[in-house]
């Protein structure tokens, strides 16, 4: 597959909360990259990082969270270096977020198109009723029927779904280059889930944006992606294309999500399914050598002694593991 | 392959994080509260034991001489216009003050609970009617009832203005548990308590009740610096605590003669009652931090 | 919209007829108030029995109620007993203008300081400013009013000798001009003002305080900041505009307060409002008296509640639209 040029290089991201209780290392050494047109799904469990990730890419990380060393290389410049002014100018017009929970993402004391109006006024130097037009025009193109009507409406009067699109008109209302989806469609139910994903594939199409898919979901993953990084307590564990991870994953973390996901093939033979051993461990207690070892079945004495770089054992094929998985699993159906 | 587990609420070191655990922990970093705590502990215990240490009777009076003296060594406080050692009366009205504020708290929080389980828990006509009643009482103007209720009642004891305090305090508490009990019911555990067959009046006082606590306690706490207050004002006209015994409300009484010429009189009692106020507040305040369910998400 | 209105006032008429019937139980524990007048050699009995049927004294008290009631409503509120026969809506709104002027004054200054203070506190967590005025806050809540006032007489009054230690006016001042006036009732009106703000000022400071830090921690302005929305438009369109919900709607339910007055505030400083004339009313037993001002009271707050609901609505469009 023909990639673009490089949109975004996260290099050795690191941001650190400093707590009371300590300090925590949400994001502790992330690297990936995004291309032109194409869409990264950044998968992990809870706590894994990945919201953290895209809050420190947006630069709005808030105490006592502070990004304390890496890169966010946006377009060829730093975005850890630039002003607050300067962010400001780029959040919403050139990289956009949409979040998890629509029904409280969204200002309740003003109307949708007010608040949409108000992200096209911000940005770009057009006239009120210039930016109305954009804005009804933006909530056809996200598929909300009676679009003028809607526009004098508040957040309460619409479904879950239809919010999430009015998020969406909102981050798509300055043509951004970068999409980032945290979470966006967990929240709804499974068929608007569908409806959103489609609206999402479509949009990306036709303005060849790229999109940073954030979720804990694999099925969605499959669905959207080009390539997929899998976080794990604030580092990257594996990463590469969308097949390669399902086909042939190589990081024991990965290849226990997989095989946690029920197919058709565990109905069939009837066994349980498996799960991995353990839990995330706590933040305030991280393990020594290989966060994962505690829980991987194939943990050696170097595992809990020291921690795996992020290595290519494949073309294109990034672990972090000194025994990486080399079975190759069933194709995800 | 064998792999750790760790049980449920157990952390590596074997203590078990409950969530009064977590409250205790969250409070003790609030330097101010735990301040409070403190100046509120000796304050008690000062009104407590003070009484014994002192070499005067609360109701001696002294000899004309000795009557509205400034503060010295013989009378660390001075003296009141019937020679009785201020300091002396001040534990005593403490004692008093205290009792009342606890006291009244306390039943107010009894009947505001009953009042507001039953009508979280149950809903319909009962909510209805019990929140009606609510309403009503909460629209009756206090003050005016308080005293016609303190002179109507009869006796004149301590405890008559700690039951006509809890009379009109009950409300807010009644509020508070209706709405915790109106989410809470919803929960799972309630259902499956059903499902067992456990009884309503199990599943409300040794189910539901302990987790609403949480706001009550912080209510309740503010709730006795109020009193307090309330009680001192009620005294300082006339209708709360009758003299001889003292409270610091009607220590106050003749304040308005006092002011000219006695000072001291004026400054003791309502420093004492402003500090522990102010003690109460801040602790609560500081419980309230504490017990904020957002930070335990 | 309307029909909310329409439903909460329906609302009000029977709660209003409940608070009526509790207040006119509760006064007629204090039992009959012409027993005294029998006392007083100078009153014919003759008279105390035309007035004990004026008042329905001589009817079972369902009936007394009722005939009480609707002369509440028809404005005859009678004359008081024990002030020389006074019309009682003279008593009371006489009463009335001195309580309003001091509530809405010191609704005014503590709400206009309070607030903003408040506010800027929350976006200042942590600073020296938010611990001062936090301290500030607590101060004024935890202390009694009425020590505080005299406090405030000894130390102004008596020691500088810059204000005045009670009363409304200099005796004399009412022939003078206007201005002079003016400035006089001022002066009287400083320290009453201030004792009364303080808890007003402590609870609307920690109030407004407590809002903002709740709607600063909000989602949607989150999503503000990620739309790129200036620092000063997140704060003050996105989260001021929440944050003010709740405390206009308290604003509508300390109305009531305005006209019931503050009883104890005004015996220390002898200022002759409503709650001083309530509570000479209740002890003397000026029953017209009393039972006028603790049903304009008990009204005024189910008015005041209805204010606030009313407020809400305006305010929040969730409440509107729904």
């Amino acid at each position: 597959m023909e990639r673009g040029e490089v949109l975004l290089d996260v290099r050795d991201l690191k941001t650190y909360f400093f707590t009371d209780d300590g300090v925590v290392k949400a994001v502790d050494g992330m690297s990936f990259t995004i291309h032109k047109g194409e869409v990264l799904g950044l998968v992990g469990e809870s706590g894994c990082g990945k919201s953290v990730a895209s809050m420190s890419i947006m630069q709005l990380v808030d105490v006592p969270g502070k990004i304390v060393g890496g890169e966010v290389i946006f377009k060829g410049e730093d975005l850890v270096k630039k002003t607050p002014e300067q962010m400001r100018k780029i959040r919403g017009a050139e990289i956009s977020m949409i979040f998890q929970e629509p029904m409280t993402s969204l200002n309740p004391v003003y109307t949708v198109g007010n608040q949409i109006m108000e992200a096209i006024l911000v940005h770009q130097d057009v006239s009120e009723e210039e930016a109305k037009k954009r804005t009804i025009e933006l909530l056809r193109l996200v598929g909300i029927p009676e679009p003028e009507r809607r526009f004098n409406q508040y957040p309460h009067e619409l479904s879950g779904g239809m919010r999430q699109r009015v998020m969406i008109a909102m981050a798509m209302s300055c043509n951004p280059d970068l999409l980032i989806s945290d979470e966006a469609t967990t929240a709804l139910d499974v068929t608007i889930q569908a409806q959103i994903l489609e609206l999402m594939k479509d949009l990306q199409k036709k303005t060849g944006m790229a999109i940073l898919f954030i979720t804990h979901d694999l099925a969605l993953v499959a669905e959207m992606a080009n390539s997929i990084a899998v976080a794990y307590t604030g580092k990257i564990v594996e990463y590469s294309d969308v097949y390669s991870i399902f086909k042939r994953p190589r990081h024991p973390y990965t290849y226990g999500l997989l095989n946690s996901v029920p197919s058709l093939k565990t109905e069939k033979t009837k066994t349980p399914l498996p799960a991995i051993e353990g839990m995330v461990p706590s933040p305030y207690r991280m393990p020594n050598g290989c966060h994962f070892n505690p829980r991987c079945p194939f943990a050696t004495e170097r595992c809990r002694k020291e921690m795996p770089e992020l290595a290519e054992i494949e073309p294109g094929h990034l672990v972090r593991c000194f025994h990486p998985v080399s079975v190759e699993k069933e194709a995800y159906a | 392959m064998a792999v750790e587990v760790t049980k449920v609420g157990e952390v590596a070191g074997g203590r078990v994080e409950t969530y009064w655990y977590l409250v205790g922990k969250r409070l003790r970093k609030h330097k101010l509260a735990m301040l409070s705590l403190f100046v509120l502990i000796l304050i008690i215990l000062a009104c407590i034991v003070g009484p014994y240490l002192s070499p005067y009777h609360m109701a001696e009076l002294g000899s004309t001489g000795e009557v509205m003296q400034p503060p010295s060594h013989a009378h660390l406080l001075g003296t009141d216009e019937l020679g009785r050692d201020v300091l002396t009366r001040l534990f005593y009205g403490g004692r008093i003050s205290l009792l009342v504020g606890f006291s009244s708290v306390f039943s107010a929080l009894v009947v505001g609970i009953i009042i507001g389980a039953y009508a979280g828990y149950y809903g319909g006509i009962l909510d209805t009617l019990l929140m009606r009643f609510t309403d009503i009482m909460f629209s009756i103007p206090v003050m005016p009832l308080l005293i016609v209720l303190s002179r109507v009642i009869p006796g004149s004891g301590v405890w008559k203005i700690v039951v006509v305090i809890a009379i009109f305090g009950w409300m807010t508490d009644a509020r508070i548990i209706r709405g915790m009990f109106l989410s809470l019911r919803e929960n799972e555990y309630v259902e499956a308590a059903r499902a067992i067959g456990v009884s309503n009046n199990r599943i409300i006082w040794r189910h539901i009740l302990p987790n609403s606590l949480a706001p009550i306690i912080v209510s309740a706490t503010l709730g006795v610096g109020g009193n307090i207050i309330y009680e001192a004002a009620l005294s300082y006209l006339g209708f709360g605590v009758m003299p001889p015994t003292p409270s610091w409300g009607n220590m106050l009484q003749n304040a308005e003669y006092a002011m000219a010429i006695a000072p001291w009189l004026v400054w003791s009692p309502g420093l004492a009652m402003f500090i522990t106020v102010l003690a109460f507040n801040y602790l609560g305040d500081g419980l309230r931090d504490a017990m904020d369910p957002r930070l335990y998400r | 919209m309307r029909n909310y209105l329409i439903r909460r006032i329906l609302q009000m008429i029977p709660l209003f007829i409940g608070v009526a019937l509790v207040t006119f139980a509760v006064l007629s524990l204090v039992g009959d108030p012409f027993a005294q007048m029998a006392i007083n050699p100078r009153i014919k009995p003759e008279d105390i029995a035309r007035l004990r049927h004026t008042w329905g004294f001589d009817l079972p008290w369902y009936l007394r109620f009722f005939k009480w009631f609707f002369s509440m409503l028809t404005g005859n509120w009678g004359v008081s007993i024990f002030a020389g026969g006074k019309l009682v809506t003279e008593l009371v709104g006489r009463a009335i203008q001195y309580t309003l002027r001091f509530s809405i004054a010191t609704l005014i200054f503590s709400f206009i300081i309070a607030v903003p203070i408040g506010i800027y506190s929350a976006l200042h967590q942590y600073t020296f400013f938010d611990y001062f005025s936090t301290f500030f806050a607590f101060f004024g809540m935890s202390m009694p009013t009425f020590w505080f006032g005299f406090i405030l007489m000894m130390i102004f009054g008596l020691k500088l000798n810059w204000l005045p230690i009670g009363g409304v006016m200099t005796p004399g001042v009412e022939t003078a001009p206007f201005w002079v006036r003016f400035l006089d009732q001022a002066k009287y009106m400083i320290l009453p003002v201030i004792v009364l703000s303080l808890f007003e000022m402590g609870s609307w400071m920690r109030y407004a305080r407590s809002s903002m830090l709740e709607v600063v921690r909000q989602d949607y302005v989150r999503t503000a900041r990620a739309k790129g929305l200036p620092e000063r438009t997140v704060i003050f369109k996105h989260a001021l505009r929440n944050a003010l919900i709740p405390i206009v709607t308290l604003l509508g339910l300390s109305l009531p307060a305005i006209i019931s007055g503050a009883t104890i505030t005004e015996t220390v400083f002898g200022i002759p409002g409503m709650g001083r004339l309530t509570v000479d009313a209740m002890l003397s037993n000026d029953y017209p008296v009393a039972m006028v001002c603790l049903l304009l009271e008990s009204a005024l707050l189910i008015v005041g509640n209805l204010i606030a609901d009313l407020l809400y609505a305006v305010v929040d469009p969730r409440i509107r639209y729904s």
